[in-house]
């Protein structure tokens, strides 16, 4: 593990990790604070002005096909995606790192099985399986996140599992073991600590990776159910009117690519940082 | 060789009984199960489905079942549209060509220019041209393909008027190649441009990995020229494990394939799976969620089949 002043030296010397990481905190504060920083109700129906434009009659990014503050709606919707897409992280590091530090450590049956249901996972299209599952479940913010999430672990496993097979038979694990360590002492206090660094990059990662997916099957309609908005669904009709209502689909695309793009700098500017073969 | 096909044919059998074992489940995740589309009906008695369910063989342990249904797909029999009747093989064969038409032409934009500009940015590194690129693969990777083909509707179909915003040929219109071009230069730009940002990533930092190797400071201080050491030397290491990439991008091929052929009214197999969704035709779904996932797994076997033997290094057996 590297010497944390460093780590945190080498990220913010990298200009666009840190700015990845700055507008990850600002838009993280804006979506705990939508209710209070929104300037309208992001549902309230009002015919009267029907794609507005933006700027007019107060509405400052216009009002979509109801009448609703296309703004509220952004920074509410922002709740939904980022929830969704931190809790997807969190759920496909911890199945990947279990799961993968089991196939390493125990081998045999377990590793054979646990790397075949990879295998498999990793041969569908993403987007079909999703859509199937979410078909079959009944689409909610959890059952979203959940199956997102549960597509989402395979490479961490990957990644765990490589990591605890090559230190599994080194001197320090040997040593604990040689001392008493049970199997679930030796993963947590001698295995896991030296793979936690690749996991929290790839967990940065799967958070963008898990926005763009939940965006694409709310603009699909099998996501995030509308009412409820979340920057997917706001583009759900979006098709129908966006010649003569464009700012309904430009904005919440932008806020999905903004969102994405800062996650994907932000990882790679820890990945970078993280890696103990770059000098200081 | 020989040997390395065989074993590699017979490691994917486990991979083909784990699809199956997958969609089997899938089937019975399925809303009201196989039956569904029976209970429906309101003139169906609870005779007449539990004589369907016999004859459907629904009745059966739930193992002799799954062992009836995979022996069927190995058969290539995929059953039958649950909306209407038809063969689900006929069906999907149907929307083949134009998914095949766009993934071609897509994928051939983003070997070209990924390729290019990949190892331009690696061979110039730290150069403007290698920031550009790199930051604009990222946004590449970053943008939701279906938000990109809204916007290049918005400009090339609504403000500029130069493509139509949709399908994939003029309706009503007789067949002309212009047409068909003209309709097909929104949607395939849009998956090859999203796909270049993939593969100019790997180029470059493929080529990178080969350009700080002993052999190809060797080939420099023996004198050859920089374009030699380039060609001969660089890229033909650089560019062989991307054949690997070339079978790994299938899976990500077909969903981004899926989300603009929606954006793009383009009749292929992503627009079938969406509209078999809306219509719960369960048959249909698992018909092509389970050639997808075939494509994918036939995919990578030729790309690790084309690696190993384009590349002498790798060991055998």
């Amino acid at each position: 593990m590297l010497d944390r002043s460093i780590v945190w030296r080498r990220f913010t010397r990298n200009r666009l990790a840190s700015a990845g990481a700055v507008v990850v905190l600002i838009l993280v504060a804006l979506a705990a604070l939508a209710p209070w920083v929104a300037p309208r109700d992001p549902l309230y129906i009002d015919m009267d002005h029907k794609f507005a434009r933006p700027g007019e009659a107060g509405f400052v990014l216009g009002a979509d096909e109801l009448g609703r503050d296309v703004l509220s709606r952004l920074l509410h919707a922002g709740r939904v995606s980022l929830a969704v897409g931190l809790v997807t992280a969190v759920i496909a590091a911890l199945v990947g790192s279990v799961l993968g530090a089991v196939a390493g450590f125990y081998g045999g049956a377990a590793d054979t099985l646990i790397m075949r249901v990879v295998d498999v996972l990793l041969s569908m299209p993403t987007i079909f399986l999703l859509l199937a599952l979410s078909a079959f479940l009944k689409p909610t913010m959890l059952t979203i996140t959940l199956i997102i999430g549960l597509n989402s672990w395979m490479s961490v496993a990957r990644m765990v599992r490589g990591q605890v097979l090559s230190l599994k038979e080194q001197e320090f694990v040997l040593a604990a073991r040689a001392a008493g360590a049970g199997a679930r002492r030796l993963i947590v206090r001698q295995l896991m600590p030296n793979a936690v660094a690749p996991v929290l990059v790839a967990a940065t990662l799967t958070v963008a990776t898990a926005i763009l997916l939940e965006s694409s099957l709310s603009y699909l309609g099998y996501g995030i159910q509308p009412p409820t908005a979340s920057w997917g669904n706001m583009l759900n009709n979006a098709q129908t009117y966006v010649l003569y209502a464009p700012w309904v689909a430009v904005y919440p695309g932008a806020m999905i690519s903004l969102t994405v793009l800062s996650f994907n700098f932000a990882g790679d500017g820890l990945r970078d940082a993280l890696d103990p073969r770059l000098g200081p | 060789m020989a040997v390395y096909v065989v074993r590699r044919l017979l490691q994917a059998i486990p991979l083909l009984v784990g699809l199956s074992f997958a969609g089997f489940v899938l089937l019975r995740l399925a809303p009201g199960g196989p039956m569904a589309v029976y209970a429906q009906n309101p003139s169906m008695s609870e005779a007449d489905m539990r004589r369907i369910e016999r004859i459907l063989g629904l009745d059966r342990p739930i193992h002799v079942q799954y062992l009836k249904w995979a022996a069927g797909m190995a058969r290539g029999e995929l059953g039958y549209s649950y909306r209407t009747g038809r063969p689900v093989g006929e069906i999907i064969r149907e929307r083949v060509p134009a998914t095949l038409e766009l993934m071609g032409v897509a994928y051939l934009i983003a070997i070209t220019l990924g390729l290019t500009t990949g190892i331009v940015s690696a061979v110039r590194r730290h150069s403007l041209f290698d920031y550009a690129a790199t930051t604009g693969a990222m946004v590449g990777l970053s943008v939701p393909t279906f938000w990109f083909g809204l916007l290049v509707i918005i400009v090339f179909a609504g403000g500029l008027r130069w493509i139509p915003s949709g399908g994939i040929a003029t309706l009503g219109a007789p067949f002309s190649l212009w047409d068909r071009f003209i309709h097909l230069v929104g949607p395939a730009s849009v998956l090859g441009l999203w796909l270049t940002a993939t593969w100019s990533r790997y180029a470059r930092s493929s080529v990178l990995e080969v350009v700080g190797q002993d052999y190809i400071r060797t080939a420099r201080a023996k004198g050859l020229r920089g374009r030699t050491v380039l060609l001969r030397h660089t890229l033909r290491n650089a560019l062989i494990p991307l054949i690997t990439l070339a079978g790994l991008e299938f899976r990500n091929l077909f969903g981004g394939a899926l989300v603009t052929e929606t954006v793009f009214s383009w009749p292929g197999v992503g627009r079938l799976y969406l509209d078999s969704l809306n219509y719960q035709d369960y048959a249909v779904i698992l018909g092509l969620l389970l050639v997808t996932s075939l494509t994918v797994v036939a995919g990578s076997l030729l790309a690790d089949i084309g690696y190993a033997a384009a590349d002498p290094r790798i060991r055998l057996g």
